[in-house]
Order: C-alpha cells, then sequence, then structure tokens
C-alpha cells in the first residue's frame, strides 16, 4: 500500500525526465540571490550558455532553462564598474546537478571603497576638540600645542564608490569657528583627500 | 534479529517513560517555570515583563568584547500545567481611548521573538523571548524661501533627498518640510549638507549636525534659501 503513491511518483519524474529529453528547453529554472551591487551590469554564465544580466540586488533566474541531471556552472563574466572585478564577488552553491528547481545559489559582492580625508588648519592651541561627521560616522581631531602649525590630517571610514558624502562640523573649540571646503561629493574611483577645514580664531570676549 | 528484538524493546520502554512521565503531569505534579531570553538590551538598561501577576526586572548585562550579552530570565513562581501564559512588558498606563503604553528599556523598542503565549505544558521549553532595538528617529525639517518647482538636494552622509517647491507660487513661498528616509539610530551622528541648490538661490544651513539623544524625531534642520543679488 505504501509503495504505490512511491512508484506513481516515479514513473511521474520519469515522464518529466523524458519529455526534457525530448525538448531542448530544459526542466528547471536556475537561480538564486545577488547581494552587493547597486548598478548593472552583472553579467553571469552557466557552461558557457546564454548570459544573464542583472542590474540590480536581488532575486535572478536564468532565462534559460536548464536540463534534469545536467550539470549547471555558473560564472561571472563581467561586473558593474564600480566593483574591482569578478574576484571581488563570491559564489555559493553556483555548481551541481540539476534535480530540481535551483533558487539557492547566493552571489555576494563587495562594491570597491575609498578614503575620505583631508586637512584641518588654525586648530593648533585650540580649546577643545574639532568633530567632523559624515553622517553616522564620527571623527574627533584634537589640537596640537600652541605654535604647531603642520596641518592636521583626519580620515573617516572608507566610503564607497558612487556614494554620496558630505563633512559637517558636529562641534568646534569654543575658540574657534570651523569652515568646510570640498566638503559634499560622491565617491568617484579615487580617494578623496582633499577636504579642508579652516579654523579661525573667534573674537576673544570682551 | 536478537539486535531488532533489543531495539523495539528499548524504544517500548521510552515510550512508557514518557506515557509515565505525561500521566505524572496530568496528575498535577509538574510546574512550569515561565521565562526566556532578552536579546539585544544595551548594558544597564531594564525591560520589565509581566505574566500571572507576575513581575521579572530583566537587566542588560556589561558588554562582552563589546558586544551586547542575551539575558535570560524566569518569573518566580511556577505555573501548574495547563495554565496559560502571556508574557508583556509591565502596562504602564492606559489612555481614555484604550491606547496602552507598556514599560519599555531606554531609547529601546522591544518585540516578541519568542512564544510569549501558551499553555504551560504544551511546549517542552519555554522561551518568552523578547528582542529589543535601539530607536530610530527621523531627521528633517523645513526649506524656506522655495519657490514653486525649485529644487534643493540635501544629503546626510550617504543617504541624500530632493526637496522640491510647491506647484503654485505663494508670496511669501511657504516652508517645504522634509524628511530623510533613512532614519538615525540612537546615539549615532547625523551631519546635513547642501548638495546643490536652485539656479540663482544661496541655500544656507541651521542645526545641521547633532547626536541622537531623544526618542522623537529631529525636525530642526532649516534650509533657508535666498534669491542671488542681481
Amino acid at each position: 500500500m505504501i509503495r504505490s503513491p512511491l512508484r506513481a511518483g516515479l514513473a511521474l519524474a520519469c515522464a518529466l525526465s523524458l519529455s526534457a529529453c525530448g525538448g531542448g528547453d530544459g526542466e528547471f529554472y536556475l537561480g538564486g540571490t545577488v547581494y552587493g551591487i547597486n548598478k548593472g551590469n552583472l553579467v553571469l554564465t552557466n557552461n558557457g550558455g546564454s548570459d544573464k544580466t542583472v542590474t540590480a540586488a536581488g532575486t535572478f533566474y536564468f532565462d534559460d532553462l536548464v536540463e534534469a541531471d545536467s550539470n549547471y556552472d555558473i560564472q561571472i563574466k563581467s561586473v558593474p564598474d564600480n566593483i574591482a572585478g569578478p574576484e571581488a564577488c563570491t559564489i555559493t552553491g553556483g555548481k551541481g546537478r540539476a534535480t530540481f528547481n535551483i533558487s539557492t545559489v547566493v552571489i555576494s559582492c563587495a562594491i570597491n571603497t575609498h578614503e575620505l580625508g583631508g586637512t584641518v588648519t588654525g586648530l593648533a592651541g585650540a580649546n577643545g576638540s574639532l568633530v567632523l561627521v559624515n553622517g553616522t560616522d564620527r571623527v574627533e581631531v584634537t589640537p596640537a600645542a600652541a605654535g604647531d602649525t603642520a596641518p592636521k590630517t583626519f580620515a573617516f571610514a572608507k566610503v564607497a564608490e558612487d556614494a554620496k558624502y558630505g563633512v559637517v562640523v558636529l562641534s568646534q573649540p569654543s575658540d574657534r569657528r570651523c569652515e568646510i571646503v570640498n566638503g559634499v561629493g560622491t565617491m568617484a574611483k579615487v580617494n578623496i583627500d582633499n577636504v579642508q577645514v579652516t579654523c579661525t580664531p573667534t573674537a576673544p570676549a570682551v | 534479529m536478537e539486535n531488532m528484538l533489543k531495539k523495539s524493546h528499548l524504544i517500548r520502554s521510552a515510550a512508557g517513560l514518557a506515557l509515565a512521565a505525561a500521566l505524572a503531569s496530568c496528575g498535577g505534579g509538574s510546574n512550569y517555570t515561565i521565562g526566556g531570553t532578552v536579546y539585544n538590551l544595551q548594558p544597564n538598561t531594564q525591560l520589565i515583563l509581566t505574566t500571572n501577576g507576575m513581575e521579572v526586572t530583566v537587566t542588560g548585562k556589561e558588554l562582552l568584547n563589546g558586544a551586547i550579552q542575551p539575558v535570560s530570565y524566569a518569573f518566580p513562581k511556577e505555573l501548574e500545567y495547563g495554565e496559560v501564559y502571556n508574557v508583556i512588558p509591565k502596562v504602564e498606563s492606559t489612555a481614555s481611548d484604550g491606547t496602552v503604553t507598556y514599560q519599555r528599556p531606554a531609547h529601546q523598542n522591544c518585540t516578541a521573538t519568542g512564544r510569549i503565549s501558551d499553555t504551560a505544558g504544551r511546549l517542552s521549553v519555554i522561551a518568552a523571548d523578547y528582542t529589543c532595538a535601539l530607536v530610530t528617529p527621523t531627521i528633517g525639517g523645513v526649506v524656506k524661501g522655495l519657490v514653486a518647482k525649485a529644487v534643493v538636494e540635501l544629503g546626510n552622509g550617504s543617504d541624500f533627498i530632493t526637496v522640491t517647491g510647491p506647484d503654485a507660487q505663494t508670496t511669501p513661498p511657504a516652508d517645504v518640510a522634509y524628511t530623510f528616509g533613512t532614519p538615525v539610530t540612537y546615539g549615532q551622528t547625523y551631519g546635513v549638507t547642501i548638495r546643490s541648490v536652485p539656479a540663482g538661490y544661496s541655500c544656507t544651513l541651521e542645526n545641521a549636525a547633532g547626536t541622537i539623544q531623544a526618542d522623537t524625531a529631529v525636525t530642526n534642520i532649516t534650509v533657508t534659501c535666498v534669491a542671488n543679488p542681481t
């Protein structure tokens, strides 16, 4: 009694695989999820078959179905221009033999990041620190001793390529007023080191 | 064959034991401790949980290697088999319209992530878990002096927003309220910049930078745009 549904299932599977052999279109869909891209084009191939172009993070499926019992092998053909290369992406579960629909392939890419920083002048001998922020990132610049005129450098956490940034004074020494030049921009393909903060003494209290 | 017999014997005795245990619990011998784990509770903050007339104060542990530690808790008295429990934060007040305000740890919201309500004895493990998160107020303000359909783009870190003047011009121009799409977690900083201004206009910021130190939205980041002198 128990065996008969099993047998029916086998028969169905056979019928399916036979039809797969008959047609060239394959049986099973092949895909998964892409993480870590924010623009096109991530181009994927399966065994040199037709490309799949992915333009956003999320779910993807190859347009071509894969044949039952065939081997699949997903490779990255090209990456968006803000990703260093195929080696900056990892593929998990990209190889195997198709015996059912596959939606578990995970492709995880890392967008390039670049440094964001610059120099502060006029801070030496100031009464208290200068605190700069880029959104939730916070950098404290402590003043050098009075008379030390060398500019102080500062660096924020790296910023993703194509991401926007904006450096703002959160707080400044009580005896300085600090202004920022080149504080706003969009991260290109090179490090940004030209954010200039110029602090000038405020008029002493009379 | 002998092995198989032994195995079935073992299974049988195990079944017998389980039955005995179940019978014992039916008899009212077993009691059940209601408890669970509170995740992501900030150090030294308190979540007060209640059920069946009991109350327990769960206090966040000190960080370990910079990470928040889960805190286990248990209510003081055991429940009997079949008693219904429903672990909820302590009710602080009930408004006239029926809105209930629950206790919560400072600057955090906690949500049930375990089975907080059930019948004692139905599940082998009682895990009335909660998970807390710091509040994430939004930041924003108004843009003043924005004429009809004029656009100013503002940024906060990598987040940005375009604010567009009203369709119809009024004199003086109405303030246009804006809110950034990405909220800022309690304790984090924000710093708003002007990324672009309408042609022929200059805009200045007030209260551009700050640190989130309250549970309520920041609405005082004012942008004032004025026409350039001709």
